[in-house]
């Protein structure tokens, strides 16, 4: 469905509060030019994309009505869409540095978004990730950016419940979370019915599709993330809360193929079934989880290698550094942490507190 | 030998005893705003997080544990000599354990947040049958090996807390099992090793607290972070209120929610919290009924506008649980029950939306996201 002039209104009755100059240009400038990290946020009277410098210091830009999920810096920094979480129905895109509001759009008829989607094509196209309402069936659809986010296709996303999507391993990778765990629907649930799909760019024909046996369909695949050189991850959360340690981490193989991530039995336990963000560092040397549930962040080896972890809590956000071997995480009652990890182990290098209560994710600029 | 700073701060680390965490300046810095004081107009008392802690958190985890230790006693001693009247002590105990629980399961910042302590106390919302098979699979255990209190906190928290005791007890001829036959004596063991258990677990939570002295309140008192409950003392007001929120938020979703289903046909009676021991009504109205308080505790320092909203939401969610049916499974089966359970999910998540405003508002702290939030 094209981004029409209704929509772009009804986006935007949204975001009610959100001024068409989100903060004075040059204290946006003042800030943005350093920005480090995009995040969102509770602020008060509603949700708000953040911008993160350097420094930690957070600025909200911009205030709506619908909680945000994602935030997704365009390849040359200049802009960024931040997505409503499910079952939202508002994505915007907004300019960093000019603090204005570019553009708004909607999923299609009968849908929301997930919560996640990504620029790609170097900023001209963008990926958005919507579930039907009424059958929870996924659609990928490819929107032109320049012509309003006006949708240019749209795939099946070869399984129900999608959450998170990426380009990578030579396709577009999309984390279907089949049923939703921590949500009524979920009660009594079993099997998740989740998979990592496998599309082919182009065409949208699914390539592969990667799902769990056994004692492990009671996972949610949902939260993707992804090295330059081609590693994939994929987080879950359990359906079940049955004291069974299930490895909740895994890398996406190019046939679809999930490999289990190791840890000991009670550091999988310890995050109390629910991992609600994953990362990659900027070396692609390791994978960071963090579960909010279990207040704490784990980092492993790409090859699937323990670490260690540190306690955050209410800790979910999490992004890669421009430096290798860092991880920043955030939490919900407004700390951020500098997580520091090489061959031997993990610990804290900075922290700070007082900021406002950030959601799930977070995400390095300029990546 | 080389040894990498991270190296350093995990032999640190394991001094402490658990997992490696740096302690920089910022955090420390983060302390000097510890005395805040929250306090919302003039006509409003002022209020402390520490504070809160002492008055309502504290003697709420004495109620457990000494709960969890008349438990404890009621066990040994019925195992002695079994009887029917010990049976009936036994169930008397395990529900004010289990209402002493539910009166704080729903707080989940300071010691209960390590060493898996909620699962281990009471795995709810319990799936695949966990505890049943856990509790089988201990009665068919010959030896006393794992029954060993240094063991049996290591087992799958399905075995460990109330909801295997509640099997025990209230199970389809549970009782009569319990007093005589070939797994009696078996029986009465695992029970006093999850009473054990559930007494160790309450009285760790209590005394890593301790008082303004000592342990953890007297770090807070005296304005010390801690690397791994308290990084930012400051953020407590916020985790109480977030917590409270999340009070409301468990009731509804997983007690009420879950079990209505959106239709009767998606109902699912037997998920209703503690209906073996019939107290799917009473578990909840602990809940409420200590949310509720805590939610006085904290609108002192509201302006009377603001208390008067609150108390009003409060008052509500308190006779909106009174109200409820005795039994929430069989309440999904009737029209009538039905109602009865939407009204009172709406009630609750009104108290809920007015621990946002006027509570949190009016107190100037930030609602964090909460566990439950799933996605």
């Amino acid at each position: 469905m094209p981004a029409t002039r209704r929509s772009l209104l009804a986006g935007l009755s949204g975001l009610a509060a959100m001024p068409r100059f989100l903060f004075g240009a040059a204290h946006a400038q003042d800030h943005l030019l350093d920005a480090e990290w995009l995040a969102t946020a509770g602020v008060e009277g509603g949700f708000a994309p953040v911008v993160l410098s350097a420094g930690f210091d957070a600025t909200a830009v911009g205030k709506g009505a619908q909680r945000l999920h994602w935030v997704e810096p365009s390849p040359d920094g200049r802009t960024a869409v931040a997505v409503a979480r499910r079952p939202g129905t508002t994505a915007v895109l907004f300019d960093r540095r000019a603090g204005t509001v570019l553009a708004s759009f909607e999923p299609g008829e009968g849908r929301v978004f997930s919560g996640h989607g990504r620029f790609v094509e170097a900023g001209r196209r963008f990926y958005a990730v919507e579930i039907e309402r009424a059958s929870g069936q996924g659609v990928v659809s490819l929107r032109e950016v320049a012509d309003g986010f006006s949708v240019v296709a749209e795939w099946a996303s070869a399984g129900i419940g999608p959450h998170d999507m990426l380009p990578g391993l030579g396709g577009l990778v999309i984390a279907n979370g089949g049923i939703e765990p921590h949500t009524p629907e979920a009660f009594g649930a079993e099997v998740a019915h989740a998979g990592v799909a496998i599309l082919d760019p182009s065409s949208g024909q699914t390539r592969a599709v990667g799902t769990l046996d056994g004692d492990l369909v009671s996972l949610s695949l949902r939260h993707l993330a992804r090295a330059e050189d081609g590693l994939v991850v994929v987080a879950a959360q359990d359906l079940l809360n049955d004291s069974i340690a299930r490895p909740l981490v895994y890398a996406v193989e190019p046939d679809g193929r999930l490999r289990a991530f190791d840890a000991p039995d009670e550091e999988w336990r310890g995050f109390r079934t629910y991992v609600g963000s994953i990362a990659v560092d900027r070396s692609g040397r390791y994978v960071a989880a963090a579960s909010p549930r279990g207040n704490r962040v784990a980092i492993w080896t790409r090859e699937g290698r323990f670490l260690g972890g540190v306690p955050l809590v209410d800790g979910c956000g999490l992004a890669a550094t421009h430096e290798g071997g860092r991880f920043l995480a955030t939490s919900g009652l407004g700390e951020v942490i500098l997580i520091a990890a090489d061959e031997e182990g993990v610990g804290v290098v900075a922290r700070r507190s007082g900021g406002p209560r950030y959601d799930n994710h977070a995400v390095l600029v300029g990546a | 030998m080389r040894r990498s700073p991270l190296a350093l701060v995990l032999a640190f680390a394991s001094q402490m005893g658990h997992v490696a965490q740096g302690v920089p300046a910022a955090a420390a810095a983060a302390a000097s705003l510890l005395t805040t004081i929250f306090v919302g107009r003039a006509d409003a008392a002022a209020l402390s997080a520490p504070e809160v802690v002492e008055a309502w958190l504290l003697p709420r985890y004495d109620a457990l544990v000494a709960g969890a230790r008349a438990n404890r006693e009621a066990w040994t001693s019925f195992c002695a000599a079994p009887s029917e009247a010990g049976i009936a002590v036994l169930q008397q105990r395990f529900g004010a354990v289990s209402d002493a629980w539910a009166a704080v399961e729903f707080i989940t910042f300071g010691p209960v947040m390590l060493s898996l302590r909620p699962d281990r106390m009471n795995l709810f919302p319990e799936r695949r049958n966990a505890v049943g098979r856990s509790v089988a699979e201990l009665i068919g255990d010959p030896t006393d090996e794992r029954l060993k209190p240094e063991r049996f906190g290591r087992l799958s928290a399905a075995a460990q807390g109330l909801p295997a005791l509640e099997r025990l007890l209230y199970d389809d001829g549970a009782a009569a099992v319990l007093l005589a036959g070939p797994e009696a004596g078996r029986r009465c063991a695992i029970g006093l090793a999850i009473a054990t258990n559930i007494e160790t677990i309450a009285t760790e939570v209590r005394q890593g607290w301790g008082d303004r002295k000592d342990g953890l309140l007297a770090q807070l008192v005296a304005g010390t972070s801690d690397p791994v409950f308290f990084p930012d003392p400051s953020a407590l007001m916020s985790q109480i209120v977030t917590d409270l929120a999340g009070a409301y938020q468990r009731v509804v979703d997983q007690r009420l929610l879950a079990v209505l289903g959106k239709t009767p046909d998606d109902a699912k009676p037997l998920t209703a919290d503690r209906r073996r021991s019939g107290r799917s009504k009473a578990t909840i109205v602990a809940m409420i009924a200590s949310a509720d308080s805590l939610g006085r505790e904290l609108g002192v320092a509201l302006d009377s506008k603001g208390r008067a909203a609150l108390d009003k939401a409060l008052d509500a969610a308190d006779a909106a649980a009174a109200r409820l049916p005795d039994d929430i499974g069989e309440a999904t089966q009737t029209a009538p029950g039905r109602k009865a359970l939407q009204e009172a999910a709406a009630t609750f998540k009104a108290a809920q939306a007015s621990i946002a405003s006027p509570l949190a508002a009016g107190l100037g702290v930030a609602l964090g996201f909460n566990a439950l939030d799933g996605d």
